[in-house]
């Protein structure tokens, strides 16, 4: 992985191998997490949307990965409070997957982690597709 | 003025007249302050407390840091330590058993004791003794829900209807270079769209069928030591608690209380008993009425001649008058029988006053 104009990981897939998905998860705690993949051209124009996702469907599945090498993709999501109190605990797990495969998983630096009380809580995750 | 407030406000006035010639009457019977009305219907305590280990405690800690994370437990224990020594006024809470709930998905569709574990609250609070010994109470508790079906989490229509609402409020593609904060913005205007289900949840929800336990226990530490020869047992409590809707405008909680106080002054409780019932009804956001009847069995182990039986019984209605903005408060109540008290009959309790005491 290496850094790009834009500062976000690039995921390397097989451009060989089967068809890309992105999984967007609160796998350890009972959290609603939800929201929408945006595309972008590898010139960081706009390319629509490329599909949400929920607690009950955590796949946003990206497409084959030689039409994907150099797009950009930003996950734009939420955690939704319940009123917790105490807060609680989250943690949203982003997973680029081809097939089975895990190519890529972090935890968003931005807001991907921490305690959910009474405000919803945004998050934003970036990165860069490439076939080899 | 509509023709309709004015005739509220003339039959508020006609209420108040009458109260005013029976409070003329039977002067020591009635009051004309909320604080009275207030006292009546808090008295005794119905459901299971927040924080039983503070329920304990003489005095509640000012501040009680809220734990969500197990790096924060650790922190905070150490918080409670002052060298080797208790500190006072230390107090959090944490969910321990949270990381057993799973996902979302294992939460709505797996065994109740998923959602047990992740609801269950442990709390711990120290305070300084009030008889200025030096010494220091800890006191530890924990509040477990057993069934809550007023739980959103639970609810997978619920949930689906916010993320579904969310996701379609999720119109305009940001740039990509767009700092975190602009989307975040973005996010959260469409989070709003959420406010009324929300709304509508707590509406339909606010008196679901709900059944809670407590526990806490509560030690005297001599000096602040945590030397075990130090510690003595000083309290015990136990709570449970039952609630549940009458269609959307009721709710009955039933409930059941058990103190005991290790005491060296023969003349103080030892031991309290408390069996009790609460209904409460709410109609188009003016008019609520509340009616409690409670058992409660004080018992002296050292004096047996001081233990005391006592009913509670109350009945408030409340009326809001939207001519003065505030709420027109009709109390009828108190501890029939009490001997040296001056709660000891049942008595008229009126006022007007700002904000509602009896609320959902």
């Amino acid at each position: 992985m290496t850094a790009q104009a834009v500062d976000c990981p690039v995921v390397n897939a097989v451009a060989s191998g089967g068809p890309i998905a992105l999984r967007v998860a609160s796998p350890d705690f009972p959290q609603i997490v939800a929201g929408r993949v945006w595309r972008y051209n590898a010139d960081m124009t706009p390319d629509g949307s490329a599909g949400t996702f929920n607690s009950d469907a955590p796949d946003v599945p990206l497409g084959a990965p030689g039409p994907m090498a150099g797009k950009y993709f930003l996950v734009q999501g939420v955690v939704l409070h319940q009123n917790d109190d105490p807060p609680t605990q989250y943690q949203v797990v982003v997973s680029v997957m081809q097939g089975e495969n895990v190519l890529h998983r972090e935890v968003p630096a931005h807001n991907g982690s921490g305690e959910i009380g009474g405000a919803d809580i945004p998050f934003t995750y970036r990165f860069r597709m490439e076939a080899v | 003025m509509s023709g309709t407030m004015t005739g509220g406000v003339r039959g508020a006035m006609l209420l108040l007249a009458c109260l005013c010639v029976h409070g003329r009457a039977a002067a020591q019977e009635v009051s004309t302050t909320r604080s009275m009305l207030q006292e009546m219907i808090q008295s005794v305590s119905y459901g299971v407390p927040a924080s039983p280990a503070f329920e304990l405690l003489p005095g509640k800690p000012s501040e009680v840091v809220r734990i969500a994370t197990p790096h924060d437990i650790s922190t905070s224990l150490l918080g409670l330590l002052n060298g080797t020594r208790l500190r006072t006024g230390a107090a959090f809470d944490i969910r321990p058993l949270a990381t057993m709930a799973g996902s979302l998905r294992e939460y709505q569709s797996g065994s109740l004791l998923n959602q047990i574990a992740w609801r269950t609250v442990l709390a711990v609070g120290t305070i300084a003794a009030p008889d200025a010994s030096g010494d220091v109470l800890l006191s530890a508790g924990i509040r477990i829900p057993l069934i809550d079906r007023g739980d959103p989490r639970a609810d997978k229509e619920y949930a689906d209807r916010l993320q579904r609402t969310f996701i379609n409020g999720l119109d305009v593609q940001p740039g990509l270079n767009d700092p975190d904060a602009a989307i975040d913005s973005l996010t959260l205007n469409a989070a709003k769209n959420l406010e009324p289900i929300r709304e509508e949840w707590i509406e339909r929800s606010w008196n679901a069928f709900r059944v809670d336990i407590g526990l806490a226990g509560m030690l005297r530490s001599r000096g602040g030591s945590l030397k075990a020869d130090n510690l003595k047992g000083q309290s015990l409590g136990a709570w449970a608690a039952t609630s549940f809707g009458i269609g959307t405008f009721g709710e009955v909680t039933a409930s059941l209380k058990y103190t005991s106080t290790a005491t060296e002054i023969a003349s103080q409780e030892s031991d309290n008993i408390a069996i009790g019932a609460r209904g409460r009804a709410f109609a188009s956001g003016s008019f609520a009425i509340s009616l409690e009847g409670a058992r409660v069995w004080s018992i002296h182990d050292d004096m047996p001649g001081l233990d005391e039986q006592r009913t509670h019984l109350a009945a408030l209605a409340e009326i809001r008058i939207s001519y003065i903005g505030g709420w027109l408060g009709i109390g009828y109540g108190g501890d029939p029988g009490r001997s040296g008290d001056p709660q000891g009959k049942l008595s008229l309790h009126y006022a007007i006053y700002r904000d509602p005491l009896i609320s959902k």
